[in-house]
C-alpha cells in the first residue's frame, strides 16, 4: 500500500488530528515539567488515571468523566503533598501514584469482567478514537494551550526562579496550581493516544530532545512541538504499515529523535578526541 | 522628608523550635545604602526573604514604601537578586535577552510577554551584557551570570535594590566592577540598595550605613557612628572593628 492511500482512511485522519494535538500539549507541557523538575508527574498520574478508569468501568460511566476530576484532584494533592508536608516532588508522586494503581487494581479485582477493557487502556489504541473522542482531544487541547499562553511570561518567570517572579508579585500558588489541573487534563487526554503505562514518555522525550538543540526557549518550545508532532505523524503510518502498536511506535520513535540529536550534538566533541 | 523605603518594627521569625530573629526594628530611607552583615546563621538572609514576602514572620510587622508587607502591590518599585546558589536554574534553555526580558514580566497578568525591546536594551547595556545577549544562561560565566539576573533585577528601574551575597562566586576583578555599578545607581540615580554580605572588610567601600546582626540588631546606624563608637569597640574588638572600618572614609 502506498503511504499516501492511507489518508482516505477516515479512522487515519481521526488518529492524525487528534494525535496532533494531544502531542503539541503534551510537548509545551512537558517543557515546563521537565524544566521544574516534575517530569515524573505525568507517570504518577497515568497511574491515578489507572484507578480512575477502573472506577468508571465499574459503575459503567465513559472513563474520561471520571478521570478527569480524579486526576485533578491527585495533581493538586501532590502540590499540596510538597507544599505542606515538606515532601520532594518525586516522594508525593510517588504516593499518590501508589493510590491510584493500588485502587485500580482492587477495583479490577472486585469488579469481574471489565479487566480487558482495562487493559486496552494500558496501552492506548489512538486508531480506534472516535469521532466524539477527536472532538473532546482538540477543543480541550486547544483550551489547555490558550491558559497556558495567557500566562506564558508568568509561567517562563515562575519556571526558571520561583523566588524572583514571586517577588515581581506573581501568584505562585495560583500558577502552579493552575499548571497542576493542565497537566492533570494533558495525562487524561494522552491516555487513549499512547496509554497509561506511556503517558510520560511523551511529556518527557520530546522536551529533552528540544533541549539538545536549544538556542532560546522560544526555539525550545517550537522544538519540541515539531518532535512530538512529527513522532505522532511517523508513528501512525509506521505502526499501521507494519501492525505494530501504535502508542509504543509513537514512544520509540520519540527516542530515536533523542538518540540522533544527542549524537549530532556531541559529535564534534567525539570526533575532536578521535583526531 | 525623606521616604521610608523599609519599615521593620518588632520583627521576629521562628523556625521549628529555634528563635532565628527577635525585635528587630528599623527603617531604610530612600537613598540610603545599608549593607547587612554578621556571622553565618546570623538571620541575614531571613531578614531579606521576610522583607520580599518569601516568608512569614512570627510576630512583627514590615512595610515596603508605607504599605503594610501583606497589602503591597507594587513590586515594580522592587529589584531582588538572589544569590548565585539559590534556586535559579542554570541550565535552563532560555537566552540572556529572554531572562532579562522576565523582570518586566508583570502581576495580573501573564500573556504572550510583550517585551519592552528598549527597556532590555538599555538594561543589557547598563551591565554591559549587549554582546552575549543571545548566548544560553548556561553558557557564562559566574560574573556574567550575575551581571544579568542584576539586569533582570534592573529593568524595572526599581526604586529598592534588595541584593543578596551577590559576590559569591564571582572573582575579585569583577567583584570590583559589580560593585562599582551598583554604587553608581546609588549614588547618581539615588536608587535605595539594602545588601546582604558576610565581606565586612570591604562593605565599607560601598555602604552608608552598617546593619549588624546576630538574630538580632546588634548595631544600626552610619558607618561614622560605627567607628567611633566605644561600644562597638567593647563588642567586636578594636582589630573587628577596624577591619570593618578601615576602607569607608
Amino acid at each position: 500500500m502506498e503511504i499516501f492511500q492511507l489518508f482516505q482512511y477516515a479512522f487515519i485522519i481521526r488518529a492524525l488530528i487528534a494525535g496532533s494535538f494531544v502531542a503539541l500539549l503534551c510537548s509545551v507541557l512537558g517543557v515546563l515539567l521537565v524544566l521544574r523538575r516534575l517530569s515524573l508527574i505525568g507517570d504518577g498520574l497515568a497511574h491515578v488515571t489507572f484507578g480512575s478508569v477502573a472506577i468508571g468501568l465499574l459503575l459503567k460511566v465513559e472513563p474520561i468523566y471520571i478521570s478527569m476530576p480524579v486526576v485533578a484532584l491527585s495533581s493538586l494533592a501532590i502540590l499540596k503533598l510538597t507544599e505542606k508536608a515538606r515532601l520532594y516532588g518525586d516522594a508525593a508522586i510517588g504516593i499518590v501514584s501508589a493510590v491510584g494503581v493500588s485502587g485500580g487494581v482492587m477495583l479490577a479485582g472486585i469488579g469481574s469482567g471489565f479487566n480487558v477493557d482495562l487493559f486496552s487502556y494500558l496501552f492506548g489504541n489512538i486508531l480506534s478514537v472516535t469521532v466524539t473522542e477527536v472532538t473532546v482531544s482538540v477543543g480541550l487541547s486547544v483550551i489547555v494551550l490558550l491558559v497556558i499562553g495567557s500566562r506564558y511570561s508568568q509561567i517562563l518567570s515562575l519556571s526558571f526562579d520561583e523566588e524572583f517572579a514571586r517577588t515581581s508579585g506573581i501568584n505562585a500558588r495560583r500558577i502552579n496550581s493552575l499548571l497542576a489541573v493542565l497537566t492533570a487534563v494533558t495525562v487524561v487526554l494522552t491516555m487513549k493516544l499512547v496509554g497509561i503505562m506511556l503517558t510520560s514518555a511523551l511529556l518527557i522525550i520530546p522536551a529533552v530532545t528540544a533541549f539538545q538543540a536549544a538556542k532560546s526557549f522560544r526555539g525550545t518550545m517550537v522544538a519540541a512541538a515539531i518532535l512530538a508532532v512529527l513522532s505522532v505523524w511517523a508513528g501512525i503510518v509506521i505502526s499501521f504499515l507494519l501492525n505494530v502498536p501504535t502508542g509504543a511506535t509513537i514512544v520509540l520513535l520519540n527516542f530515536a529523535f533523542f538518540l540522533i540529536l544527542y549524537a549530532v550534538k556531541r559529535a564534534p566533541a567525539f570526533l575532536f578526541r578521535l583526531r | 522628608m525623606p521616604v521610608e523605603c523599609v519599615s521593620v518594627r518588632d520583627l521576629g521569625f521562628r523556625f521549628d523550635a529555634k528563635e532565628v530573629l527577635k525585635g528587630l526594628t528599623f527603617s531604610v530611607e530612600e537613598g540610603d545604602f545599608v549593607g547587612v552583615v554578621g556571622p553565618n546563621g546570623s538571620g541575614k538572609s531571613t531578614l531579606i526573604r521576610l522583607i520580599l514576602g518569601l516568608m512569614r514572620p512570627t510576630s512583627g510587622e514590615i512595610s515596603l514604601f508605607g504599605s503594610p508587607l501583606r497589602r503591597f502591590d507594587e513590586w515594580r518599585k522592587v529589584g531582588y537578586l538572589p544569590q548565585t546558589s539559590s534556586a535559579v536554574n542554570r541550565f535552563f534553555p532560555a537566552t540572556v535577552k529572554e531572562i532579562v526580558g522576565l523582570g518586566l514580566v508583570p502581576a495580573g497578568r501573564g500573556g504572550i510577554a510583550r517585551h519592552d525591546e528598549k527597556a532590555v536594551r538599555r538594561a543589557m547595556e547598563l551591565m554591559d551584557i549587549m554582546d552575549i545577549r543571545n548566548r544560553l544562561i548556561g553558557e557564562l560565566s559566574g560574573g556574567q551570570h550575575q551581571r544579568v539576573l542584576l539586569a533582570r533585577a534592573l529593568i524595572r528601574e526599581p526604586r529598592l535594590l534588595i541584593l543578596d551575597e551577590p559576590a559569591v562566586a564571582i572573582d575579585s576583578e569583577i567583584r570590583g566592577r559589580f560593585f562599582d555599578i551598583i554604587t553608581d545607581l546609588n549614588r547618581k540615580r539615588g536608587v535605595t540598595v539594602l545588601l546582604v554580605t558576610h565581606d565586612t572588610s570591604s562593605i565599607g567601600l560601598y555602604a552608608t550605613k552598617l546593619l549588624y546582626l546576630e538574630g538580632s540588631i546588634v548595631f544600626y546606624g552610619g558607618f561614622d557612628d560605627f567607628c567611633l563608637s566605644r561600644e562597638m569597640t567593647d563588642v567586636f574588638g578594636t582589630f573587628s572593628q577596624h577591619l570593618i572600618c578601615h576602607r569607608h572614609d
